[in-house]
């Protein structure tokens, strides 16, 4: 929360002026009075709009913009401006004040709904409604048990008496001698749920006794027969027709209907979206449960089809769900890209440099969750660029550049992936400076600095940092990408500029994989590099002092085995003839044993977030339809470091 | 809440074990716990738990005991601390227990050295040795050479 | 005698907790649902409430919350059971005013030691 301690300040101070104004408003005697006061308020609102806006805090930018709406009626004639309205915004300021200080924790607050329900509705100044209670005269429910109804009941009650329906009370005591009898609550709330619906069943205690109000919906306008024992009353008015005159409609209920425009989005919280998208992951592993069955099952070719055509088609089905899930979640890189002219300005003058940012593929639509973990790598990398990369105008000039220098930030689509590039123009990177603060070799290409600048010492040495021109907080930028599942790159021209480049992966969840046992375990391997399953014989092994070669295709491609470099033995010994894959990486290629390679499914990728399981060959964990889990390896890492933590 | 505080209780051995029930998101069964090759002492493996990825820790372990195999009265301690989310195996854990004001004590002299003890709550019986959810859980990652 | 109030909605698993507890030789009263152990409250005294936590219609967390309601049960040891413990739920639970926690499975043993300490019983 890069910028945390600077909106609070900001905000409390034009809180603190939206207060002052609107005292003064209310003190206010003429017309024209009140005009200055009014442009001061409009101003400071959108200003506290703005910001809560670029901190993401809508809830304050929703309250800002109707006070905003009101304001400007008021300021129209439109509206009389009384102390009602004044306490109203005052109220306003008070929430909004909470918003501010709540930021961190973004706590929920069921007021903020209450207050700008009363915003949106507030046409004339009416004594207060109460707004989740009963409207008006149409339904009267003693205080006592309509205190323990929640909102929903409130719904169902508001849409019974709609749809013409009578609201009944009934009341049950019980004594021992009924419940000698059988007669005790159960068989009263069966007895009641025979003549309607129950909203709520109601204990009253009082002292120590206890007495059951039971609210209901029933459809006819009679007391309901055969209740024998129950006091029950009628609670509203019997109405003349279903329909409610809408010019009477009690307030609470007409804001819903009358006020919210029709709109064409819906509101999703992302929360709720990740659960759609674990039970399409589960749906994923449950068809994968029923191929399997269905291997099994020995069901013969002919009385198999119509099972495995099902069953392909719900794979198609699934596929086509999962990717509908995955473009709801998405949204414009603007959303994390627009925060940065904001920060690229602070920075600038705080580093002494002049820059002209320029934006590209800002439209482009990405994971929600992608937007929101890159806010904090970008500001890294832009941070460095403008602190260490980025001359000053004199020294560009001398160089012979212009003194205004160039900062792109560009998101390219690339299939499957996003690749996002941090471009400065500026000195590029001190590869000499890299080595000597690293106190070792000087790095022979920017990969190889890139290694540097990213180790974890590296970025709390600043002042080596300064020399080197790079550092801090590369190391969280690298873990950031490798926790998005991408790759970070650095490209560097000496004297012309940097360019650093993260390859993110767009769908983070699902990812085709095979699944492969290793003594007695079982791991899932990304299927992308790997261009070959095959099975190995002794004879195509040969023993080197340097390793195991196997031969492929007239040739030979270097043979590691997993169980050497995963360390595991097990219970399991290792097969015969045992399977192998063919990992790719550019242009080397390895051959890797393992026990058996199992199958081929899309797996369901869980994070591995805990410190105690951080290890770069790990990319996370699935669990299988059998209940139980494998770990995602990350050959390309396995293959280059081994398990050495 | 009152001036009683709230512990999970559980058993490693012989002796009686608190963690503060703040600390304590769930308990639950050992089912199946997927080893993590390469692993250092402590980390017993991986279980999934409310779609997230666990590691458990055997308390047994970090101890300094010897492992025994899981059986029905085993269980996970969940605990959070800080965002983290890891589960400790034990021998058997209790019911959460509402302690009095003054049953915590600081540690008596002879277990000062034990870093990860916070205190001891002394009833009739027996006592009952407070942990430091924090201390077992960091000393961990340093043992781990991390960062 | 002491008077027990077994609450679940499992007839199986209130008579497990009866068998357990049945060394107290206390009276035992059961209900099934949360109206009727406040019900059952009202018509009988009791000293100890065994409670579900996952019942149908009423949680067992309002239950507790009606219990302590009652004049005559503000201090009414209450010791819940339930299969998982979620955070919020066991915090709440607490903060609601049960006395102890006990996770299903139950070691019979154990749910025997805890309704004794809450019972006041010297310890065996």
């Amino acid at each position: 929360m890069e910028f945390l301690e600077d909106f609070t300040e900001e905000a409390d101070e034009l809180l603190q002026n939206i207060n002052q104004q609107l005292l003064g408003l209310s003190e206010a005697a003429t017309s024209s009075a009140r005009q200055p006061i009014f442009q001061e308020l409009l101003r400071a609102y959108h200003t506290l709009k703005g910001l809560a806006g670029m901190m993401a805090v809508e809830p304050a930018v929703e309250i800002c913009h109707r006070s905003e709406t009101l304001l400007n009626a008021a300021r129209k004639g439109q509206l009389e401006s009384d102390g009602r309205l004044v306490d109203l915004l005052l109220e306003g300021s008070r929430l909004l004040a909470r918003l501010v200080h709540a930021l961190p924790e973004r706590t929920a607050l069921t007021e903020v709904s209450t207050h700008l329900k009363r915003l949106q509705g507030w046409t004339q100044p009416t004594p207060e409604p109460p707004v989740a209670t009963s409207g008006g005269s149409l339904l009267e429910i003693p205080e006592l048990v309509g205190r323990h109804l929640q909102s929903e009941d409130w719904h169902r009650l508001e849409q019974g008496i709609r749809d013409g329906m009578t609201v009944g009370l009934a009341y049950f005591s019980p004594s021992p001698e009924q419940a000698a009898q059988g007669v005790n609550v159960n068989l009263a709330r069966e007895v009641l749920l025979a003549t309607g619906d129950l909203i709520r069943a109601v204990p009253l205690i009082e002292g120590s006794s206890v007495r059951f109000a039971f609210v209901m919906l029933h459809k006819t306008p009679d007391p309901p027969e055969s209740l024998a024992g129950l006091e029950w009353l009628r609670l509203n008015e019997q109405p003349a027709t279903p329909a409610q005159d809408p010019g009477e409609e009690p307030e609470s209920w007409a804001d819903h209907q009358r006020s919210s425009p029709i709109s064409n989005t819906v509101r999703v919280e992302v929360g709720r979206l990740d659960d759609i998208m674990r039970l399409v992951g589960d749906l994923v592993v449950s068809r994968w449960r029923l191929q399997n069955a269905l291997e099994e099952s020995g069901v013969n070719e002919r009385q198999g089809a119509p099972i495995r055509d099902s069953a392909m088609r719900i794979e198609r089905q699934l596929r086509d769900l999962r990717q509908a899930v995955t473009r709801a979640r998405m949204v414009p890189l603007s959303e994390v890209f627009g925060r940065m002219p904001l920060a690229v300005r602070d920075l600038a003058r705080s580093s002494n440099c002049q820059v002209r940012l320029v934006m590209e593929g800002e439209d482009t639509q990405v994971d929600k969750v992608l937007v929101e973990r890159l806010l904090d790598p970008l500001l890294h990398l832009v941070r460095n660029a403008l602190a260490h990369g980025l001359e000053s105008p004199q020294e560009r000039e001398q160089a012979g550049k212009e003194p205004v220098g160039r900062l792109r930030l560009a998101a390219v689509p690339q299939g499957d992936s996003i690749r996002i590039e941090v471009e400065d123009d500026g000195r590029g990177l001190d590869l000499e400076a890299i080595g000597r603060s690293a106190g070792g070799r000087v790095p022979a290409d920017a990969e190889q600095a890139l290694e540097i600048l990213c180790r974890p010492g590296f970025s709390t040495r600043l002042q080596a940092a300064k020399d080197a021109g790079r550092g801090v907080g590369m190391d969280v930028v690298r873990k950031a990408v490798a926790e998005m599942g991408g790759h970070l790159g650095l490209e560097s021209h000496p004297g012309q500029g940097c360019k650093f480049w993260m390859r993110l992966p767009l769908t983070l969840t699902i990812v085709d994989s095979f699944l492969i046992s290793l003594a007695g375990e079982r791991y899932a391997v990304a299927r992308d590099a790997v261009t070959e399953v095959m099975e190995v014989l002794a004879d195509q092994i040969h023993h080197h002092p340097g390793g195991e070669l196997l031969n492929w295709r007239g040739g030979a491609l270097p043979l590691l085995r997993l169980r050497k470099l995963l360390g595991t033995s097990g219970p399991v010994a290792e097969p015969a003839s045992p399977h192998a894959l063919v990992y790719a990486s550019g242009e080397h290629r390895v051959a890797l044993v393992v026990d058996r390679v199992v199958g081929l499914r899309e797996v369901v990728v869980r994070p591995m977030a805990d410190p105690l399981l951080s290890r770069p060959w790990l990319g996370g964990a699935t669990e299988l339809g059998d209940g139980s889990m494998a770990l995602i390896l990350d050959l390309g890492q396995l293959v280059r470091h081994g398990v050495k933590t | 809440m009152s001036e009683k505080s709230a512990y999970v209780v559980c058993r490693i051995a012989e002796t009686s074990y608190a963690i503060d029930a703040a600390d304590v998101q769930q308990l639950e069964m050992v089912d199946t716990v997927t080893r993590v090759p390469g692993s250092e002492e402590a980390l017993d493996g991986v279980v999934y738990l409310r779609g997230q990825v666990v590691p458990v820790l055997s308390l047994r372990r970090r101890l300094g005991l010897e492992r025994i195999a899981y059986d029905y009265s085993s269980r996970l301690v969940i605990v959070k601390v800080e965002q983290r989310v890891v589960a400790l195996a034990v021998d058997s854990a209790s019911e959460f227990s509402l302690f009095g004001p003054g049953a915590w004590q600081p540690p008596p002299e002879a277990l000062k050295g034990l870093s990860y003890l916070s205190g001891v709550i002394t009833l009739q019986d027996r006592m009952i040795l407070v942990l430091d959810v924090r201390r077992l859980l960091e000393s961990d990652s340093q043992h781990r050479g991390d960062e | 005698m002491t008077a027990v109030l077994v609450v679940d909605d499992s007839p199986t698993m209130r008579k497990m907790v009866k068998a357990a507890l049945s060394p107290l030789q206390s009276h035992f009263g059961e209900a099934a649902n949360g109206l009727e152990a406040i019900e059952q409250l009202a018509l009988q005294h009791y000293d100890l409430m065994i409670l579900d936590l996952n019942m149908p219609d009423m949680h067992g967390l309002e239950v507790i919350q009606y219990t302590r309601a009652y004049d005559s049960y503000r201090e009414l040891p209450i010791l819940v059971l339930t299969t998982r413990s979620e955070e919020d739920t066991r915090r709440t639970v607490l903060e609601a005013g049960a006395n102890r926690y006990c996770t299903k499975p139950f070691q019979a043993q154990e749910l025997l030691g805890a309704a004794r300490e809450l019972l006041g019983h010297p310890p065996v």
